[in-house]
């Protein structure tokens, strides 16, 4: 309680006084990650903010472990809490910096972009089949960096908490096909066949179309860049506890081993050398678990090197249709 | 129905501006002015007399809305359709936008190929109702 400005009695030490302290947007948290401590023995580990005497929202971590009597209810909780407020500072500003950095890297590479197709089309005058080759590679790699750098204020808004979700319920069958039909062209430059298995009697899901499709397009994408030319990618729709299951399936090159635990983190890719050749931003993956789980859905994956690999999303259906 | 000749665009930013006048004049075969600021739609309308005004949202001194506002309040401005363009496109803004009074929303970074045919599309819905 010193850790909060505030002197010996001041406030007790019970679980509601505990409560009264607690930030409006953390209750629920806070409160629901003991429930399954308490319950299920999930362990007990948060970042939370508390009211500090002086009237400002202090950040803590706490992890803890319950104490339990013979007839398994929760009697006692002991651990430990750390003030992370400085902590959480820094990150805020880090995040604030690289959202305005890349807020003020788009707008100069909007003139570069623009002015580059007109050029390439020809818009303002003839060019040669020379300088139509450089211009696009200029292209190319302008489209490159706008792509990462809409990654990353993604990923910023998705940390921050302030990216728009819109939900909906929608049938999963056709959102799939959606997302499977815009990657048709990229399939077939790789020569990679698609063949989707769709549910059977239809499920409504509540998703944000657009981000959803963002999630299957990500790892469709990614299952045709890893394949081996020839190959086949397929999309399984099924129906798991409750959820309705995503399968992404590739029989490409897979994910190496010791990469295998990175794969969510950001700025990540197997080796800088495919890297290079497949072209991505190092976040998609780490965008994509956050939406699904934004969604209340799970994310998983399993992977043989020179086998394949396959992603695994689960979304709550909501009933089926 | 009247067809659309006359564009005004304000835009800070002086390459995304140019961009957007060489292509609605090449592609679209507008007659495009340009204002770098808020103040400067009010020096140039009376002149110009733009059927459509595109606007940017974020400018430093006098932001879009504000503009929009003090357009609508002169008489020769009150009736010009105003479209906004602007990266922030998140759709509580844009509903903010259209209780502004602005006809439409374009995207930025606009595709320059293809910023012709949208706002002929925008025009079309706005002249079509007379």
């Amino acid at each position: 309680m010193t850790l909060l400005g505030y002197k010996g009695k001041e406030i007790g030490h019970e679980v509601a006084d505990f409560k009264r302290l607690l930030h409006l947007d953390d209750v629920d948290l806070v409160m629901s990650a003991i429930n399954r401590h308490a319950s299920q023995k999930i362990p007990y580990d948060i970042d939370y903010r508390l009211k500090h005497k002086d009237g400002h929202y202090h950040w803590f971590h706490s992890n803890g472990q319950g104490l339990w009597d013979q007839e398994g209810k929760l009697i006692q909780m002991s651990g430990f809490i750390t003030d992370i407020h400085q902590h959480k500072e820094i990150e805020r500003l880090k995040d604030e910096f690289i959202a305005n950095v890349s807020h003020e890297l788009r707008t100069p590479l909007t003139s570069i972009r623009g002015s580059l197709s007109l050029i390439s089309l020809g818009t303002a005058g003839r060019i040669t089949p020379k300088t139509k080759e450089l211009i696009d590679i200029a292209q190319k790699n302008a489209e490159r960096l706008i792509l990462l750098i809409n990654d990353m204020l993604d990923l910023e808004k998705l940390t921050s908490g302030t990216m728009d979700f819109h939900f909906e319920e929608v049938l999963v069958n056709g959102l799939t096909k959606h997302a499977v039909n815009a990657n048709l062209k990229l399939a077939k430059k790789h020569q990679i066949a698609i063949t989707p298995r769709y549910l059977e009697q239809d499920a409504i899901i509540k998703v944000d179309k657009a981000r959803f499709i963002q999630v299957l397009d990500n790892l469709l994408s990614n299952a045709i860049k890893f394949s081996y030319s020839g190959g086949l990618v397929e999309v399984i729709l099924s129906r798991y506890r409750g959820f309705v299951r995503i399968m992404v399936v590739d029989r490409g090159i897979g994910i190496p081993k010791d990469f295998r635990p990175k794969i969510f983190q950001k700025f990540t890719q197997a080796d800088a050398s495919s890297s290079r050749q497949k072209a991505g931003t190092g976040l998609g993956l780490t965008i994509t678990k956050q939406i699904v789980e934004y969604m209340n859905g799970k994310i998983s994956f399993k992977s043989q090197v020179n086998k394949g690999t396959t992603f695994c999303v689960d979304i709550p259906e909501v009933r089926a249709a | 129905m009247k067809s659309l000749k006359r564009i005004l665009y304000v835009e800070d930013d002086q390459d995304i501006s140019s961009i957007a006048k060489f292509t609605l004049e090449t592609i679209g075969g507008f007659e495009v002015d340009i204002c770098h600021s808020g103040k400067e739609v009010f020096e140039k309308i009376s002149e110009f007399k733009p059927q459509l005004i595109l606007l940017d949202v974020m400018m430093p001194d006098m932001d879009g809305p504000t503009t929009l506002r003090k357009l609508r309040a002169l008489p020769e401005g009150k009736d010009i359709p105003v479209v906004f363009v602007t990266a922030r496109i998140q759709s509580h803004q844009i509903e903010e936008y259209q209780e502004f009074g602005a006809l439409g929303t374009i995207a930025k970074p606009f595709d320059p190929l293809t910023l012709s045919t949208e706002i002929e599309k925008l025009w079309m819905s706005y002249a079509g109702r007379f």
